[in-house]
């Protein structure tokens, strides 16, 4: 009897557990309700940075990110589940017209926020048996390696651009996305562009194959790289193509294109491919940037990738993402929250120690201009001057001046320890750097050591604090000053970060996410109903 | 001869066995364990299968271990099967062969079993530790040290409570319908609930994303219940059905009414079985990841509302990580893993000790 | 035997109790939530399929391998040979192992050694496919390459086990998710086997000894013909648990829409894991595709899980 009522008792008190928790706010933060965004799988590691660092003060907001694809993004924005979507392509043609019957969110906005170089994988031993690292490709072979069924690798137009190579005389492997992919689309693009002759054969050979995006078959730019023909191979997903061209026996020969991160994170070489200016460039942060300063918007919102800017330094093709975000009848507080978002990621987001470890390049100034119209739109969005975030400037147009830019402000910052005491610094003068990365690929710890790196500087001064949600240290002039009106700190690596002075291992309140004193009260709060079970199930007995 | 080796668990084989026939010089000896001659017969078939395959190996000059290894275990059984059978008989030797087999299908399942949970074990305590315990992900990014998976924890713990709170009384009441009372549609519900334990567990999570569109953590656990319901439901059928019916007999002899009996009697004497079959009914919902994909969705951050808002779950946390090229957000997810082993461990040990306690109370073994 | 339990009322004549009919609405309506949950399934899943299967044609979603959103074909032959593959490999595997456990604990194995393994195969029926799936990944298919090599060099005879071609990757083959989603259905396979075994009349194993049999003589002439439907069943039951599993199969296999038949080869499909890789990245109408490829599935699971029970069921009445 005993026993049979103490069941209903835990019973009763699980649910008064939950009732508790179902009260609590969805997450806790004290400037605005948390957003819900998906999408892109390629924008994952950047945006789920910025999600991080905007959460930490003085920002404190709260974005959640999943990446389960740019597709399922776009449904989900459709569908009225996401508050904003990223997405590698603008919607189609048949997703724009479903939208139109869903009230408000048919108005959106396109934001630029992450840029890519497309990279060209490859697995090639050559004659004296040695891993080719150095290969150059230019744009014409390249288009041909992927469309045409009996290239080898010792093709002339390859044997030219590297004189030195012994090539073998085996075919070319060339390994595409089976699942239809925004990479595929900006390389039928590029091709279409650089190499139209390639291009209109590859469509004439396959022109009996039913089975193809129309797009395709109209001579357009598709998403869906044909496959079937020749010994062209295929995987699912980015990393599905990554992991077949770096297989030791099967990926010999072959050759992908994805985004350039891929093949950093598995340790093989991409091809230096040729640009207008005839000069062969790697798809590194600088030359991808460099490309991005090229493109140009759309009527839409979209932009426009130029493949022939003349820039020497310049790498094409490049891959990019967009935010969508809706423009009409959008909670406004919801609407601060992403354009604060947004701002930081098109601001600080794109400074170059973080672009570069992530294995982005920078959004280029055409970029950013088209983000902060675009962020404008939302409801609820501060003006640019509140939200923006500095830190060095984008390579701007005319591009021969973006390479100087680019690196300006990093060792000029470095010999400037001290100064940054200040909220809002202007760009280029103060990107202290003080966050420790892992290199992805050799797994050796970079610390980007600055002497005013708090960490470094040892003990005395009250400068020393460090974020305990992430061991990071934090930027030590924000940790001392009242940074609540800092917009950013200086450039630190982690954001700014607002904390009691000095070591203070107890876990922050608002920068962590669960507070202890909510989990404790609440676990409390659950004891305490346990009990009340417990002796209300007793009590019950005695009488009965 | 080999009847007495050891003693079976099914109780009655080894009893009534006696010598066999045709072995009339047969001893008395101890009842478990292998006698001299035994252990000899073992170690010469032993070493003869593998000098043969060494043998093999260097007469043909081979460099093929696993086609050694494999001719060393034929010739191994063969030579045993030999040597058994000219001190026996044919019948006793392939007995002896195939108890051989057996015991080393059981040693290569526990060795994976170990290999499996130690691997897990070792991965994961990279990570592990009380800050990765205490600490969500909402403030740190994707290459950046640090960071936990409490969120992760909350999630599965508020999904898998709210599922079973469900699940549950549902099941017992399910299974005292097929049982106790035998409706007239007790034929229909068990087809039903047969058909409902073959939903693959990705398709429980499409259901409730069609039916239930949007994210939320209560939305996993509805996935989590229809995947659980038909498992829970049968066991507790076979559990009430151990239930004596004397009891129920007795019971409604004295002239309790029918709810009376299942309430007071019936499931009182059935609880450890249902607390036991709840267990295990968690265990297995606290693994799932695919109901969860495209229902809780996932966050960085704690959410302790179930109720709205994507809410994390220690598989869904494990699933993102692991297919991650990075070695930090891998770490991560073999840390996620071990405390998903542990916590399905510990339940299981109680289930275990629930029911090996209610066996001991029943006098059964 | 669930027959002698006995019937309501006690008084035949009278109506229940009102305390009994409330009680048994209570029941009626917890069972009847089964109910519906399949009848939603069915609906909401069948609707949700519609605009996939009216632009494939059902004759082309069962007989064509081709996976296309662009142009609306959605052919699951591919995919549901690729799971078939996978779940027949399993049952290679699990099939042997699970009954000598079986055997091996009821009959053979010393007391301590028996509660041992017992535990060992409840507690791999407990872990989670996701564990299987990592350590799959990271840890077990690296060790079957040799075996997989060593099947192609000498089991050639045997044409699924040939090669396209010598330089072809071992990993991430049906061959390797067969195995572990094999070890994943081991428990299944053994409790029912056990189950069944263990009715086997107790005189006729001990008469089958008492003549001088051995243990392998009684059990191969007893308890293997008297299990042999529920072990049947058992079968098909793990059949249908490893046609649907899904989490271990999207994390290792290397998904592709071709039947490949080289099954040492990576590259195979299991319709569980295309939906679980896949969905996020479809459009409207492949996701249309894809719940139809799920339903499809759901059904065969289903009708597999039907006849297993029917024939468990028919060696328990026996």
């Amino acid at each position: 009897m005993k026993r049979l009522l103490a069941l209903p008792a835990l019973f009763v008190a699980v649910v008064l557990l939950l009732q508790t928790a179902a009260m609590s706010p969805s997450s806790v933060s004290a400037a605005g309700p948390t957003l819900n965004g998906g999408g892109s799988s390629f924008a994952k590691l950047e945006i789920d940075q910025w999600r991080a660092e905007v959460a930490r003060q003085p920002f404190d907001l709260r974005v959640n990110y999943v990446a389960q694809g740019s597709s399922f993004g776009r449904q989900q924005y459709i569908g009225g589940t996401l508050d904003f979507a990223a997405s590698d392509i603008p919607f189609l043609p048949q997703e724009l017209t479903a939208l139109q019957s869903k009230g408000d969110r048919k108005n959106f906005t396109y934001v630029p926020v992450s840029a890519g170089g497309l990279g060209f994988m490859y697995n090639l031993i050559d004659l004296n048996g040695k891993r080719v690292t150095d290969l150059k490709l230019t744009r014409r072979a390249v288009c041909r390696m992927f469309t045409e069924p009996n290239m080898k690798w010792s093709d002339a137009e390859i044997q030219q651009a590297n004189p030195k190579l012994r090539l073998p005389a085996d075919l070319v492997r060339p390994i595409v996305r089976q699942d239809g992919s925004g990479t595929s689309y900006v390389f039928s693009e590029f091709c279409l562009t650089v190499a139209p002759d390639v291009w209109g054969r590859f469509v004439t050979l396959l022109t009996a194959d039913t089975s193809l995006d129309p797009a395709f078959k109209a001579g357009q730019a598709t998403s869906n790289w044909p496959q079937g023909w020749g010994v062209v191979g295929a995987g699912l997903a980015a990393d599905g193509v990554a992991a077949i061209v770096a297989d030791p026996v099967g990926g010999k020969n072959s050759i992908t294109y994805n985004e350039a991160g891929f093949a950093k994170v598995r340790g093989f070489p991409n091809a230096s491919v040729q640009n207008a200016s005839g000069a062969f460039t790697q798809p590194t942060e600088e030359a991808v940037s460099v490309a991005l300063t090229y493109a140009a918007g759309n009527p839409d919102g979209t932009f426009r990738l130029n493949f022939t800017g003349g820039d020497p330094k310049a790498y094409f093709p490049s891959t990019y993402s967009y935010v969508i975000a809706q423009t009409t009848g959008f909670d406004p507080a919801k609407g601060q929250v992403l354009a604060k978002f947004l701002c930081y990621a098109v601001t600080k987001g794109q400074r170059i120690d973080l672009t570069e470890k992530l294995g982005y390049a920078r959004l280029s100034q055409p970029l950013v201009d088209l983000a902060r119209t675009a962020i404008a739109k939302i409801p609820g969005a501060p003006a640019w001057e509140q939200c923006k975030v500095d830190s060095a400037p984008p390579p701007t147009v005319p591009p021969t001046a973006a390479p100087t830019t680019t690196i300006a402000g990093q060792p000029a910052a470095t010999t400037v320890p001290g100064q940054t005491t200040d909220s809002t610094i202007a760009g280029g003068q103060t990107p202290t750097q003080t966050s420790i990365f892992t290199d992805p690929v050799t797994g050796e710890t970079i610390v980007n050591t600055v002497p005013v790196d708090g960490g470094t500087q040892g003990g005395g001064t009250p400068t020393a604090c460090t974020d305990p949600a992430t061991g990071l240290e934090a930027d030590p002039a924000t940790c001392g000053s009242s940074g609540g009106t800092n917009t950013g700190g200086g450039g630190g690596g982690d954001g700014g970060f607002t904390a009691p002075i000095a070591e203070n291992p107890v876990i922050d309140e608002s920068a962590s996410g669960p507070s202890l004193n909510k989990i404790v009260w609440w676990l409390l709060q659950g004891a305490a109903v346990c009990a009340l079970g417990v002796a209300l199930a007793g009590a019950r007995r005695r009488t009965s | 001869m080999t009847l007495l080796d050891d003693a079976p668990l099914a109780d009655g084989a080894g009893a009534a066995g006696g010598a066999a026939k045709g072995m009339p010089e047969q001893p008395k000896r101890k009842v478990r364990g292998l006698t001299r001659p035994e252990w000899a017969e073992y170690a010469i078939a032993l070493v003869a299968g593998i000098s043969l395959a060494l043998l093999l190996r260097t007469l043909l000059d081979w460099d093929d271990v696993m086609g050694s290894a494999i001719i060393a275990g034929i010739a191994f059984i063969g030579v045993h099967y030999l040597i058994v059978r000219e001190r026996t008989s044919p019948d006793v030797a392939l007995d002896k062969v195939v108890t051989t087999m057996m015991w080393t299908v059981g040693a290569v399942i526990v060795a994976m079993l170990l290999w499996m949970l130690s691997y897990v074990a070792v991965r994961g305590l990279k990570l592990l530790n009380w800050t990765f315990l205490t600490t969500d992900l909402s403030t740190t990014g994707s290459l950046e040290e640090g960071g936990g998976a409490l969120h992760a924890i909350i999630g599965t713990a508020e999904q898998v409570a709210i599922a079973t709170m469900v699940v549950v009384p549902v099941a017992v009441l399910t299974a005292v319908y097929l049982h106790e009372l035998k409706g007239r549609l007790a034929g229909l519900i068990r087809f039903v609930v047969d058909s409902l334990s073959g939903v693959p567990s990705i398709v429980a999570g499409l259901l409730i994303f069609t039916v239930w569109p949007g994210y939320a953590g209560i939305k996993a656990s509805a996935a989590l219940a229809i995947l659980t319901l038909p498992i829970v439901t049968r066991a507790s059928e076979e559990i009430l059905r151990t239930v004596p019916d004397s009891l129920r007999e007795a019971s409604l002899a004295l002239g309790a009414p029918q709810w009376k009996v299942v309430l007071r009697v019936v499931l009182p004497t059935a609880r450890t079985g249902l607390a036991t079959a709840t267990i295990l009914g968690v265990a297995r919902m606290a693994g799932e990841t695919a109901p969860a994909l495209y229902t809780a969705f996932g966050s960085a951050s704690v959410n302790l509302n179930p109720l709205n808002g994507s809410q994390s779950s220690l598989p869904l946390f494990v699933w993102d990580l692991i297919r991650v090229p990075d070695q930090r957000q891998n770490d991560r997810a073999w840390a996620g893993a071990l405390v998903l082993v542990i916590i399905v461990l510990v339940l299981f040990a109680t289930a275990r000790w629930l029911s090996a306690r209610a066996d001991k109370k029943l006098g059964r073994r | 035997m669930s027959a002698i339990s006995p019937q309501v009322p006690i008084r035949p004549s009278d109506r229940p109790s009102r305390g009994d009919r409330i009680f048994r609405g209570f029941t009626v309506g917890a069972a009847m939530l089964a109910l519906v949950t399949v009848l939603v399934a069915i609906v909401f899943l069948a609707n949700e399929a519609r605009p996939a299967l009216s632009s494939t044609g059902l004759k082309n979603f069962f007989t064509t391998t081709i996976w296309n959103g662009f142009i609306g074909q959605f052919g699951i032959l591919g995919v549901m040979v690729g799971t078939m593959i996978i779940a027949t490999i399993a049952m290679i595997v699990a099939v042997p192992a699970a009954l000598s456990m079986a055997l091996f604990i009821n009959e053979y194995a010393p007391r301590k050694v028996g509660r041992l393994l017992t535990s060992v195969v409840d507690l791999l029926a407990a872990l989670p496919s996701l564990i299987f799936g990592m350590w799959g990944r990271d840890a077990f298919q690296q060790k079957l390459v040799p075996v997989a090599r060593w099947l192609s060099d000498h089991l050639y005879a045997i044409p699924f086990f040939r090669l396209s071609a010598t330089d072809v990757v071992l990993v991430r083959s049906s061959f390797v998710v067969g195995v572990i989603v094999g070890i994943m259905v081991i428990p299944i396979i053994t409790s029912i086997a056990r189950d069944v075994m263990a009715q086997a009349p107790r005189d006729v194993c001990e008469a089958a000894l008492g003549l001088g049999g051995t243990r392998w003589g009684m059990i191969r002439t007893v308890i293997l013909p008297f299990g042999r439907s529920g072990i049947v069943g058992g079968i098909l039951l793990a059949f249908g648990r490893a046609l649907g599993e899904t989490i271990a199969v999207a994390l290792i296999i290397q998904l592709t829409f071709d039947i490949n038949w080289h099954v040492l080869e990576a590259g195979g499909s299991s319709v569980a894991g295309l939906i679980a890789v896949r969905f996020g990245e479809a459009t409207p109408l492949e996701r249309s595709g894809l719940i139809a490829a799920g339903f499809a599935l759901l059904v065969l699971t289903f009708c597999v899980n039907l006849i297993a029970r029917r024939i468990v069921k028919r060696g328990q009445v026996k």
